[in-house]
This record gives structure tokens, C-alpha cells and sequence, in this order.
């Protein structure tokens, strides 16, 4: 150990404690490793580590549990891994006015829990929710299948507070659903991976918990089958919460209720919340839309009728339905609430399924809604050319293939660049989440565009002049 | 003044007749529909992003400031060329550029009428969601500028939350894109810093807005109370019932009165508040919420409910709401709104406050507001042409401000800073908080051309700094 | 032009109308006007602003004012959306009458006001020539004597638009010709000529006259002079209250008279505002308001007397479009005219977007103004277009005219434009054959 290091350890042990800071811990992020962990408790202490990371040059990675901290470039420096699971306090919560603040660290399990207790909602559905925080869901702006009814982080967060690496906290919006005094830089401030300030707390709005809350799950034989329902049902009055689509080979990853029928076939999977009448009927409208397209095809209804009176919601009844040929057939099974959990948890833990399964590369193409069904039909064609193998999850509302890859590197290359191209000429985009195995070889967030990265970079130099947060991690290296 | 050589400059690029500069013209730019004014040097009609980019390039080369113009509606000032300059007047460019169902997104000009967008796509089964009740006037380039919101707005978000992308003129005459039709473009939320900064940080040439398909099913109910604290209560007992309707819209008496002179659409003319609270979506279920909301509004002592049985019905309700602010000309000649926010628990607290604040400086103040979202519109009313009123008025509604911050709120919810709100940023952050997002001005606009002296109190120009006409 | 601030104190009375304006907007999206330029200082709230500046001194009255004022088709579209209805035309009315007084009007458009309008025979005279030197060839010698333009700019677009020239004018075409009732005498009809069909379109009165005979009215063509409309909208109130008076005067005893009719929008709503033009004048007051009991538009006339249902099919889709003098901003005579259309066997009705949308004609807007009046007559064709009806239907002399010339425009030969008038004689006369 240097003497520098030695001085860092003495410096910031003097504002974290001896047992906040860690030498040498065990965590690489593109084959690099920070000499120090510190683990502030407080919203203070964060700000005194990040004015003397600032005042010393020093480079700093804030992580929550770092369920995303491969998603990036390799950082130009990284001296500080800023750890912010100690800031685990719900700051305040107010179930009637339907908002909740709560500092980076708190997990998005612990908030869910706490809310579900008043009956309400948290709109936002990560990957992850056993471990990942409230911070690295904002800064990475990261959010799951139901975000097609609920928005995106940038719709549901009203504030933020964030450290600057001046030191100096500041807090941008409030706790109220309509703010527009002044600019909206907490919208900035969500995704941007932790270049401009490190978030310590985040407000967001809450909803009435959903009266009822079903899936519905169906067997495609065909990927064109299902471009066609989904085109259906988006120009349809129906509101589904999540319209997500499992490749026969993501499908094959997941476990529990839906993991015995339909093998070998692309299983489409509806979220339905509401009034109950309202669940019903999109059930039915559903089953003998996706029955016409897919004929002789299995569906499963997950769901039931609300909790009982003076019950718990855990005792909430449900029924697991198969419909042979569009009509529900005499096989229903009693099963519970931890049955439709269960679905939506395998599905958000989808990217480290697969990645024990041998998909170790991870990707996100983003595209205009319809074009989703090109980029998924272009990945299978790309890959079988390629011999690379690939599993993927469209979320359809939004317009999002998550793609899991395995092969060479230098297939599993060829295939990003097609896709990427493809993308581009759709007017979206593929980043790469996870980055293993090229080394910079290939831009994780795709080739940065004139003026709008100049304005990245102008942006970055005024808020972090010194460049100590997530140093050439971003777009454009930045 | 700016120099006549620059005059010639702009009209190289528009040509002769789409420059005006002589004073009759210009006082017609002077104003937008808050109170002040201030007279710019020219005003220049531009028809495309590349004669706007030339514009703002020639106002760089000659360090002259420049203000974007749509329809001038907006409540606080936003338009206001308070250091002179060039007016780059956009009310040409309404064109509707692409009508993408299958993507559900739509991309137009900026000077496209808000209603006019809903419009476009209502045959096709489509709308645009935010609903500012100016709908008819303004245009989406200036609900760009502004964040705005309208009644519709509790459930479905606000204009950023349905602006998805846009092209841009940059202070330095640069054309960039920002965001698109697909979600999660990689980078900085840039769209989202821009929508809301009042042509601060540029110009949007074009728009790309999220269209939804339209509800199968619409139910609008007309509550009447005798006291707004049982139309407040109703409203949160709505909520705790796990219902989130589309609208929860409160008028109160002196509203309600101003719009029957107005327009007739029905309210009871004794009634302390009415609450107009629509429901939509599928039909299933929506007769059974809509029976749950009249039996909660009767347990919170309702004087009557009404439901619309049809879609005339319903647009009468409606038009009522969306007249509220200009009825209230009816009442007096001139109006100041506070558009506060506050939690919606503490509506019925702070509009006591308010009342009080208004009978201390012997204003009649008026409230229509998003009771769903806590958003409050106190309308404070007089005469303009009465000076010693219209301090009161400026005073009476900054004292309506610190209470709604005072009561965790904010100091605006829609109608944005402009030079009104300005000082009132104060009263919600501090010079730390105001510094870091002045760097996103300073980021985008070091010269500090485009319309200047907007939003943040540091920089703001005070009337009798500006040079009055 | 002076420099000197000075507060125009003819405008005090409108300062109470012109404060009600809270620059909201409204008046922006519905403006002809404004819709074809985007120029503030052409709608309402620009001119607001202007006038208030003007009476609070923060302006003075001069040329550059003027565009702002002219540029205004009187439609009233502005009041109808607005919250305080702040009546924008009074404005513009007061600002051309003060602007003349102060600048002066060119003495031959006075000399025209006053010399001209108010005696029929000097105007068939003029006309006549004018009419007659286009027939032998002269049509450019027409226009350049400039007076038929004077008089009423919207006679001089129609000799240019007209192909065939009418042979005689409507008054002389009825003088010799039977005008009792046809069957049974039920109603005495005082019939009011428009110089609009009386110069241009006689054709039309000739088709009026005929549909209100055969509805069981006597009916006697009235000796009346210009309405007045047009010397008002330059602003030359007292011009107008003279010819108001002037027509009151000859139609003598009304008693005489159940109904004072005009197939002319502009006429018959200019007539009911006779009583607020003289307001100020105790006798001519009372005899306005009695004459505002007697006129009524041509179709207002038909449904009230619950005209006969004409039997002649015409196999035709139809739309109409409302004169602004017809439309809830002036008279209110709305939903007549449809139902007469909708009476015709064969017709199918087809309603047009903005519907009640001014044309752009306008007085003398389409003349002063031709670009920016094109502008609007754009729109107005647009609409039309859409309905891809075959006829057109209106109730005004300059809405037939300046939607004749947008049809020719357009290249859209093929639709004809004609009056609610016309269109019920056609079916009677085919039911008769």
C-alpha cells in the first residue's frame, strides 16, 4: 500500500469510522479495483468523502448493492468505491398524499413492504428487488415490466437530493406530483449513471394498490403471431400493466408456474390490474385474441377474486386457469398470491438466470414500439448466422429487447454490431449492460452524436469540474 | 435598440415582410398573459428550424438576446423579452409533421394548437393526454416551455411526461435532436431538462409526443357542496378507496359564479364548491366506481350529485372547467394566479390561508384547482389600471406562495417561473440548490442570449431594470 | 405625425370595453385573420392591447396603427370566443372613424359616402357604365375608374369575376313583372334590395322573389338605398346613421308591411341593428325598433311561416356555409337555412368543419387586403373541399362571389355556389313541370 493510500485510509476513516472503510475490497469493474470501500451512514458523511475525494483528484464510483455497476464503460479512474447501503432511512411517508422519500440505500423489497402494509403501491418494478436500492434504481434508471401502465423512473420521482462532489448537498423538485419551478434537473438526474452528484434521496409518488392483480400467460408457436397480438392489443382500449414477450429459450429459464407447458414456444406474459370486472374482461378479450392468432395453444390465468373481507392480503385466493382453445376448461387449481409473485420474480431476475445459464452477455436494444418485432426476428436471424446462442424478453409497451447472448466473443460482437446498426436506422438504440469480455472493444452506449454529447460534456465539466465521479464510464466516454 | 445592420441581417434570412420593427407592431409583443410588459427591439417570423438557427446565429454574432414566441398564453411572464432583443416569433410553424400510430407517437411544430393535436388523431381512436384547460389557445411548443399540466394531468402525468423528444435550436444556433420515438435514448435526460426551462435553453423546432389510445369508457360526475373542507374531504376519501379517476377538479363559489355569468353550464350558483371528477377507462367496472364515489361523496355530506348521461352533457360540465380562468373577466377586468402546490391534505388549510391573505389586502380571491394533485389556483382579483391594486395584488399572491411552500408544497405546479415566480424560488430552495441548476443554464447558454432573466431569482431582471417602453 | 403623447379621448367610452381584455389568448385560434398570418397586432387581443395604449397615452394615433385596424373582417369570431366578450369590432369601428377624422378620408370615398350610397339612381348609373364598359371590352377601364370599388369593392371583384354580364339590373328586371302572391294571398312582403343582387346577382332576387310568391306573399320591391353596412365598417358611423335614417324614411309606414325581407345576410342583420345605430336618437329610434320587428333574413322568413316543402328532386350533396351576419355572432339565423336544404328532396346534407368561418369577403377586406383575404378563403375551400359536396349554399351576395372565386381558385369547376334561395326555386320549379 502506497503512503497515499495510507493517507486516504487515515483522512476518511476520520469522517466514516474505522469499520466504514474497507482497503482493497474485493469488487472489479472492467478488471479495475478501487483501493478503499467507504461506507458513510450519513447524508453528512457522504459529503465530506466526496469534498475530500474532489479536493484530491480522486476517482469515485458510488454502488448501491451493484446489482448494475458492470453497465458502463471502464472507469478512467477509480480510486473509491462510494458505498451507500448505509443510508437506509425511509425519510418521510406520507401514505395519504400518496409520496414517500427515502435515502439511496433503502432496498426496493424493504420500501414495497413497507407500502403494501397501507395497501399501497410502488410503481416501479426493477431487476432485482431483493437486492437493488432506491439510488442505483434512479441513477440507473432502471425499471421492469409494469412500467408500460406505471411510466418510468423519470414519471414517478418528484425530487431528488443529491451530493455534489463540491460536497454541498442540493435537492432538486419536491414532493408534490405537479412541480415546475425551476429546471427539471431531476429528470437529468435519473439515469445518469452518477456523473453529475451522487443521489442520497429520492421522493416518488405511490398509487392505490391495485384492486386486483392477474397474469395471463400464453403459448406462440411463432414470433409473428405474437407481433401481430401486440399490435392488436396496443391499438385496443385495453390497459394491461405489462405486455412481455420470453424468447422459447429465456422461457426455458424460468421456473414455477409457467414452467411445464408450452415447452420449446415463445411465451407471452400479461400483467392485469384493476377493478376486478375490468381484469375479467381483459382476460377473456385476451385469451380469444391470442386463441384466434394461435389456435390450439394453452393459457394460463393466474389470478382470482380480491382479499376477503378482514383477510390478509397474502390470503387473497387464486386460481391458476388453463383455457384450452380459447375457453376455460374444468382444471382449476387453487394456489396463492406467491404464485403470481413468483412469475413476476423469475422475470425480473431474468438477466442473472441467464447469466448462470452461460449468457454472459447482456443487452438492451430500445426502439420505437413497433419495431421491437423487427429487432427481435433480426437478433434470431444475426445469431443463427453467427452460431451464437441468445435469449431475450421484449417488454412490447415499451419498445425494450433485453437480450442474453452466449459464443465467441467475436460472433457475439458481430451480432451486437448488426443489431446495433438496425437499431440506429429504427431511430433507437443497444447498449450493453454487462461488459466482460471486450475491453472497450466495442462502446457500450453506441457512438456519441455531435451537439448532444458536447452538451453531456458541458453539463458533466460544470457539475463536476474536477472529474471524480464514474470517470469515462458514459456516453461518449464522458 | 439593436442596430439597423442587424435588422437587414434578419431580413436576408426571412425576408422584408416577416421582420417587424416599427412601434405599432412591436407593442403587440410586448405583453403575454401575465401582467408586465416590455417592448422588444424586432420581432422575426420564422418558418423552419433552419431560419430559426440562422436568427439565433445572427443574435449570437451581434450578442443579442432572443425570446421564443408561440401563442403567447402563458401566466408568468415566460414570453416576456425583458432585455429586448429579438422576438422569434414561431406562430407559422403548426404544421403536423408525422402521425405514427403504430408507434403511438406523433411529431409537430410548436406552434400547433394543444387542442389541434387531439384533433388530428381523434378519428383515428388516439389523443394527446396533457389537457392545460387553455387547450383551445396555446400552443405545445409553449406547454413545452412551461412543463404545463391541466385537470387530466393526476393521472396520466404532465407534458414531460408525454414529450419524448424534440428537435432543437440551441442558444449557439445549432440544430440538435434530443430524444425520439423510442424510450431510454442513451445519455443525459436532456428532453426532460428541457421541457419546463422556458426557452431558456433554446428553441424545439419539432416535438415528439406519446398519443394514447383513447378510453373505452368516460364517466363525469358533478359534485355540489356547501363547504369546501366536505369537497376536500370527498376527494381524499376517493383516493383511500384505491380509485384513481382521471380528474378531481374544485371550483369554489366565486368561480362558479363568474362561469354561470360566462356560460351557463349549470352549477349551482349558492353552491361553496363544486368537484368535477370524471372517471375513465374500461366500462367494466366503471358504474359499480362510479356508485362507490357517489356513496363516499354522500358520507362527506354532498348537497347533490350529478352524472353526466351523455357526451353533451358531460362537454357542458367541461366547458365550464376549462372557461374558469377567462370567466372570471366577468368578475373584474384583470386576475393574478398563484399556482401553488401543496400535499393534497393540506388543500383545505391553505385555501383558508389564502381567503385570509386576500381579505387582509381586501382582494376578492377566487380557487379553481387540481384538487387530485394539491395544485391550487387562487385568483386574485382587480383592475390593472388601478397601480396602488396591482402592488396589492403582486404582494398578496408572493404571501400565497410562502404558504403553500410552508406547507411542503411548491411555489408553482403548471403555468411556470417566468420573471413572476422568480423570487418566490426562494421560498423552496436555497442559493446552493439555485446554483446547481443555474449550471444547466450556464451548460447550455454560456452567452446568456436565450431569454434571459427568467426562473432563477439570481438572474433575474426586475422591472425597473428593464427598459420600459 | 406627432410625437407628443396625446390620449385619444374619443376612446374613453371603450376604456371599460378594451380593459376586460386579459390578453388570455382566446380570440388567437379563431381569427380568420390571424389564422392566415399569425400577426398579433391583426386579432383581438393585439388591437386590444393597441387601443388601450392609445387611451392610456402609451401610444399615439398614427399610420403605422392603421394595418393593425384594417386588418379586421368585422366577423366578431374574437367576441364569440371570448370569456368577457370584449367587443373587439367596436374597436376597429371607432379607430377607422377617429383615424379618418384626425387624417381625413380621401375625399373621393367621402364624396362617394355621401353622394353615392344614399341615391339609388346615381348608383345604378355608375354601375351601369361600369357594367357596360366590361361588356364592350373595357373591363380595364372599368377598374380603373376605381369608383365602382369605392362604393362597395366587393360589386368591383364580382365584374371581374363574372364572365357573362347580367343584362339588366334586378330593380329594372322587376318592374314589369307580376309580383302578387301565387294561390291564395296570405302575407305583404316588403322585399329589400341588396346592391350586391341587384348589381351583380339579380338572378338570385329573381329566384327569391319567386320562392316567397309561391309561399302566399304579396310582394313589393322596396325603394330602398344601401344598408349602410359597408360606409360603417370604413368607419363613417355618421355616413351609416344617415343612410339608416334615410332607408327609414322611405320605407314610410311599416304597419303596411308583415315582414321586411333580404336573402343578403348582411343586409337583413345590419337592418336589426338599425336600433343600436341610432340609439342616440329618440325618433329614429323608436321607428328602428319597430322595423327590427318586421326584417327577417330569407330563411329566418320560410321557417317561420312554415314555408311549403318543395317537391322538385335535386340529386345533389350540399353544404352551406353560414355568412357571418347569419351566425350566432349577429342574427342567430343557424339551424333555418338547414332545415330549408335538408327539405329538398334528393339533397344530402353534408356539414362542414367551420362552418361559420368568415369567407374573407369582408367589406372591403378582400380588396385592400387580397393576399391575406385569399389566405382565408384558403381555409374556407378547405373545408369545403373535405365535404366534397357539389353545391355550396350560403345567404349572402359576397359569400356567393368571393366563394365563386375560390372555387375557381381551387380548380373545384365542378361546385356550385348558390343562394338557400335559389336552390328552394330550383325544386319548385322542377315540381311544377
Amino acid at each position: 500500500m502506497s503512503p497515499k493510500t495510507e493517507s486516504y485510509t487515515a483522512a476518511l476513516t476520520g469522517i466514516v469510522g474505522k469499520d466504514a472503510v474497507e482497503e482493497k475490497p474485493q469488487v472489479t469493474v472492467a478488471g479495475k479495483s478501487p483501493s478503499l470501500r467507504v461506507r458513510p451512514k450519513s447524508v453528512e458523511e457522504v459529503g465530506k468523502v466526496l469534498a475530500f475525494a474532489n479536493e484530491n483528484g480522486l476517482g469515485v464510483i458510488p454502488t448501491g448493492s451493484g446489482t448494475k455497476l458492470e453497465t458502463g464503460n471502464p472507469p478512467e479512474k477509480f480510486d473509491l468505491l462510494l458505498d451507500l447501503t448505509g443510508l437506509d432511512q425511509i425519510v418521510e411517508y406520507d401514505a395519504e398524499n400518496l409520496t414517500i422519500a427515502a435515502q439511496a440505500g433503502v432496498r426496493v423489497k424493504d420500501l414495497v413492504e413497507l407500502v403494501t402494509k397501507d395497501e399501497l403501491f410502488f410503481p416501479v418494478d426493477p431487476a432485482f428487488p431483493g437486492e437493488a436500492t432506491i439510488g442505483g434504481v434512479v441513477a440507473t434508471s432502471d425499471n421492469g415490466p409494469k412500467r408500460f401502465q406505471h411510466g418510468n423512473l423519470r414519471d414517478v420521482v418528484l425530487g431528488v437530493k443529491v451530493v455534489l462532489p463540491n460536497g454541498e448537498l442540493v435537492k432538486f423538485g419536491g414532493r408534490t406530483i405537479k412541480n415546475v419551478s425551476g429546471y427539471d434537473v431531476t429528470k437529468m438526474m435519473i439515469g445518469s449513471m452518477g456523473i453529475l452528484g451522487v443521489i442520497v434521496e429520492a421522493t416518488f409518488r405511490l398509487l392505490p394498490e391495485p384492486q386486483r392483480e392477474d397474469i395471463l400467460v400464453h403459448a406462440f408457436p411463432k414470433l409473428s403471431e405474437v407481433t401481430k397480438l401486440a399490435g392488436q392489443v396496443l391499438d385496443s382500449v385495453l390497459v394491461p400493466s405489462s405486455l412481455e414477450l420470453l424468447s422459447p429459450a429465456a422461457r426455458k429459464l424460468i421456473k414455477g408456474v409457467a414452467s411445464d407447458f408450452a415447452v420449446g414456444e415463445y411465451l407471452l406474459v400479461v400483467g392485469l390490474e384493476g377493478h376486478p370486472d375490468a381484469v375479467v374482461r381483459q382476460e377473456q378479450d385476451l385469451t380469444s385474441m391470442c386463441a384466434n392468432l394461435a389456435p390450439n395453444r394453452t393459457a394460463l390465468v393466474v389470478g382470482g377474486d380480491y382479499v376477503a373481507e378482514g383477510k390478509e392480503a397474502s390470503e387473497r385466493e387464486v386460481t391458476c386457469q388453463i383455457h384450452d382453445h380459447g375457453e376455460a376448461c374444468n382444471c382449476e387449481t387453487v394456489t396463492d398470491q406467491a404464485t403470481v409473485d413468483s412469475l413476476w420474480e423469475e422475470i425480473y431476475n431474468l438477466e442473472r438466470t441467464a447469466k448462470e445459464a452461460g449468457y454472459a452477455v447482456a443487452a438492451k436494444v430500445a426502439v420505437p414500439l413497433a419495431q421491437v418485432w423487427e429487432m427481435a426476428a433480426a437478433a434470431e436471424k444475426s445469431a443463427a448466422a453467427n452460431g451464437v446462442q441468445i435469449a431475450y424478453k421484449i417488454s412490447a409497451g415499451n419498445g425494450l429487447l433485453n437480450l442474453y447472448m452466449q459464443g465467441d466473443n467475436e460472433k457475439v460482437l458481430a451480432v451486437l454490431e448488426d443489431l446495433r446498426t438496425l437499431a440506429q436506422k429504427r431511430e433507437g438504440s443497444l447498449v450493453l449492460k454487462s461488459t466482460p469480455l471486450f475491453n472497450g472493444s466495442f462502446e457500450v452506449w453506441g457512438e456519441p452524436q455531435g451537439t448532444h454529447i458536447s452538451l453531456i460534456r458541458a453539463t458533466k465539466a460544470k457539475y463536476d469540474p474536477n472529474g471524480v465521479l464514474n470517470v469515462g464510464r458514459y456516453v461518449g466516454r464522458i | 435598440m439593436i442596430d439597423q445592420s442587424v435588422i437587414q441581417e434578419l431580413k436576408g434570412i426571412v425576408g422584408e415582410d416577416n421582420v417587424l420593427h416599427n412601434k405599432a407592431d412591436l407593442q403587440t409583443y410586448e405583453y403575454d398573459a401575465y401582467l408586465e410588459k416590455s417592448l422588444p427591439d424586432a420581432v422575426v417570423f420564422v418558418n423552419s428550424a433552419q431560419e430559426v438557427s440562422d436568427v439565433v446565429k445572427v443574435a449570437n454574432r451581434a450578442q443579442v438576446p432572443f425570446v421564443a414566441r408561440g401563442r403567447a398564453t402563458n401566466l408568468s411572464g415566460g414570453v416576456l423579452a425583458m432585455r429586448q432583443g429579438i422576438v422569434i416569433e414561431l406562430a407559422r410553424m403548426d404544421r403536423i409533421i408525422d402521425i405514427d400510430i403504430e408507434n403511438q407517437r406523433m411529431i409537430v411544430e410548436p406552434a400547433i394548437y394543444n387542442l389541434e393535436v387531439t384533433g388530428a388523431i381523434d378519428n383515428l381512436g388516439y389523443y394527446y393526454a396533457p389537457d392545460p384547460a387553455s387547450g383551445k389557445a396555446c400552443s405545445i411548443g409553449g406547454n413545452v416551455g412551461e412543463d404545463a399540466g391541466g385537470p387530466h394531468c393526476f393521472k396520466y402525468g404532465v407534458t414531460s411526461n408525454h414529450v419524448l423528444g424534440m428537435e432543437v435550436v440551441l442558444p449557439d444556433g445549432e440544430i440538435t435532436w434530443l430524444g425520439g420515438k423510442a424510450l431510454d435514448t442513451p445519455g443525459l435526460d436532456l428532453t426532460g431538462v428541457f421541457v419546463g426551462s422556458e426557452g431558456t435553453l433554446g428553441i424545439a423546432t419539432k416535438l415528439v409526443l406519446r398519443i394514447l389510445h383513447k378510453p373505452e369508457a368516460v364517466k363525469t360526475m358533478l359534485a355540489v357542496y356547501d363547504s369546501i373542507d366536505d369537497a376536500s374531504s370527498s376527494v381524499s376519501a376517493i383516493v383511500s378507496h384505491k380509485m384513481v379517476p382521471a380528474t378531481l377538479e374544485m371550483m369554489d363559489n366565486l368561480v362558479i359564479q363568474a362561469i354561470e355569468q360566462s356560460m351557463a353550464a349549470g352549477f349551482p350558483l349558492d353552491a361553496a364548491a363544486v368537484l368535477l371528477i370524471e372517471l375513465d377507462g374500461l366500462k367494466d367496472g366503471m358504474e359499480e366506481m362510479a356508485d362507490k364515489i357517489v356513496e363516499i361523496c354522500k358520507e362527506n355530506n354532498v348537497r347533490e350529485i350529478k352524472v353526466a348521461t351523455c357526451e353533451a352533457e358531460r362537454a357542458a360540465l367541461w366547458k365550464g372547467r376549462k372557461g374558469a380562468f377567462g370567466a372570471i373577466a366577468r368578475l373584474s377586468p384583470n386576475y393574478l394566479v398563484a399556482d401553488g402546490t401543496v400535499p393534497r391534505t393540506k388543500l383545505p388549510e391553505t385555501l383558508r390561508m389564502c381567503r385570509e391573505i386576500g381579505d387582509k389586502y381586501g382582494l376578492r380571491v377566487a380557487n379553481v384547482f387540481h384538487a387530485g394533485d394539491g395544485n391550487l389556483h387562487p385568483l386574485i382579483l382587480f383592475d390593472s389600471r388601478n397601480p396602488e391594486d396591482k402592488e396589492k395584488v403582486l404582494k398578496a399572491g408572493m404571501e400565497m406562495l410562502q404558504v403553500c411552500a410552508d406547507m411542503g408544497g411548491t411555489v408553482s405546479g403548471e403555468h411556470g417561473v417566468g420573471i413572476e415566480k422568480a423570487m418566490a424560488m426562494y421560498m423552496v430552495y436555497n442559493e446552493k440548490d439555485l446554483l446547481a441548476q443555474e449550471w444547466v443554464k450556464e451548460a447550455w447558454d454560456p452567452q446568456d442570449l436565450a431569454n434571459p432573466g427568467k426562473i432563477l431569482p439570481q438572474r433575474l431582471i426586475k422591472r425597473e431594470e428593464a427598459h420600459v417602453s | 405625425m406627432s410625437t407628443e403623447v396625446t390620449k385619444i379621448e374619443e376612446f374613453l367610452p371603450l376604456y371599460d370595453e378594451v380593459a376586460k381584455c386579459g390578453k388570455c389568448g382566446f380570440c388567437q385560434p379563431t381569427c380568420p385573420v390571424y389564422r392566415a398570418t399569425g400577426k398579433e397586432s391583426y386579432v383581438a387581443r393585439g388591437k386590444n392591447a393597441l387601443f388601450r395604449n392609445l387611451i392610456e397615452g402609451e401610444t399615439v394615433m398614427e399610420a403605422d396603427l392603421k394595418e393593425a385596424f384594417e386588418n379586421c373582417l368585422l366577423c366578431r369570431a374574437c367576441t364569440a370566443n371570448c370569456f368577457p366578450a370584449v367587443k373587439t369590432d367596436q374597436l376597429v369601428v371607432a379607430f377607422r372613424e377617429s383615424y379618418a377624422q384626425r387624417f381625413g378620408r380621401s375625399t373621393i370615398q367621402r364624396w362617394i359616402f355621401r353622394n353615392f350610397l344614399p341615391y339609388p339612381d346615381r348608383m345604378a348609373r355608375v354601375i351601369g357604365l361600369a357594367w357596360l364598359s366590361k361588356r364592350m371590352g373595357m373591363a380595364d377601364l372599368a377598374k380603373k375608374m376605381g369608383i365602382v370599388g369605392m362604393i362597395n369593392p366587393k360589386l368591383e371583384t364580382a365584374m371581374e369575376l363574372r364572365d357573362e354580364v347580367p343584362a339588366s339590373f334586378l330593380r329594372d328586371r322587376t318592374k314589369n313583372t307580376d309580383l302578387t302572391a301565387k294561390g291564395e294571398s296570405k302575407y305583404k312582403v316588403g322585399y329589400w334590395v341588396s346592391c350586391g343582387y341587384n348589381y351583380m346577382l339579380p338572378e338570385v332576387g329573381e329566384a327569391t322573389i319567386n320562392v316567397l310568391r309561391h309561399n302566399g306573399a304579396d310582394v313589393e320591391v322596396l325603394g330602398n338605398n344601401c344598408c349602410g353596412l359597408p360606409v360603417y365598417g370604413y368607419g363613417d358611423v355618421e355616413g351609416a346613421r344617415n343612410l339608416a335614417k334615410k332607408n327609414i324614411d322611405v320605407l314610410g309606414d311599416l304597419d303596411q308591411y308583415d315582414y321586411i325581407v333580404s336573402e343578403c345576410g348582411s343586409c337583413s342583420g345590419h337592418l336589426k341593428e338599425y336600433a343600436e345605430l341610432l340609439a342616440a336618437d329618440p325618433e329614429y329610434s323608436v321607428r328602428a325598433e319597430r322595423l327590427l320587428s318586421k326584417v327577417r333574413s330569407f330563411s329566418e322568413l320560410l321557417v317561420e311561416i312554415d314555408a311549403e316543402k318543395p317537391q322538385g328532386e335535386i340529386q345533389a350533396s350540399v353544404t352551406y356555409h353560414d355568412p357571418c351576419h347569419m351566425t350566432t355572432r349577429y342574427q342567430g339565423v343557424v339551424t333555418q337555412p338547414r332545415e330549408l336544404i335538408k327539405n329538398v328532396p334528393g339533397v344530402e346534407f353534408r356539414e362542414m368543419t367551420e362552418s361559420d368561418w368568415c369567407c374573407g369577403a369582408a367589406g372591403s377586406y378582400n380588396i385592400m387586403h387580397n393576399d391575406v383575404s385569399m389566405k382565408v378563403l384558403e381555409r374556407k375551400m378547405g373545408n369545403v373541399a373535405k365535404t366534397e359536396a357539389e353545391i355550396v349554399v350560403t345567404e349572402c351576395p359576397s359569400c356567393i362571389m368571393q366563394l365563386s372565386l375560390g372555387a375557381k381558385r381551387q380548380g373545384m369547376e365542378n361546385t356550385k355556389v348558390m343562394n338557400v334561395s335559389q336552390l328552394l326555386d330550383e325544386s319548385y320549379r322542377q315540381a311544377d313541370n
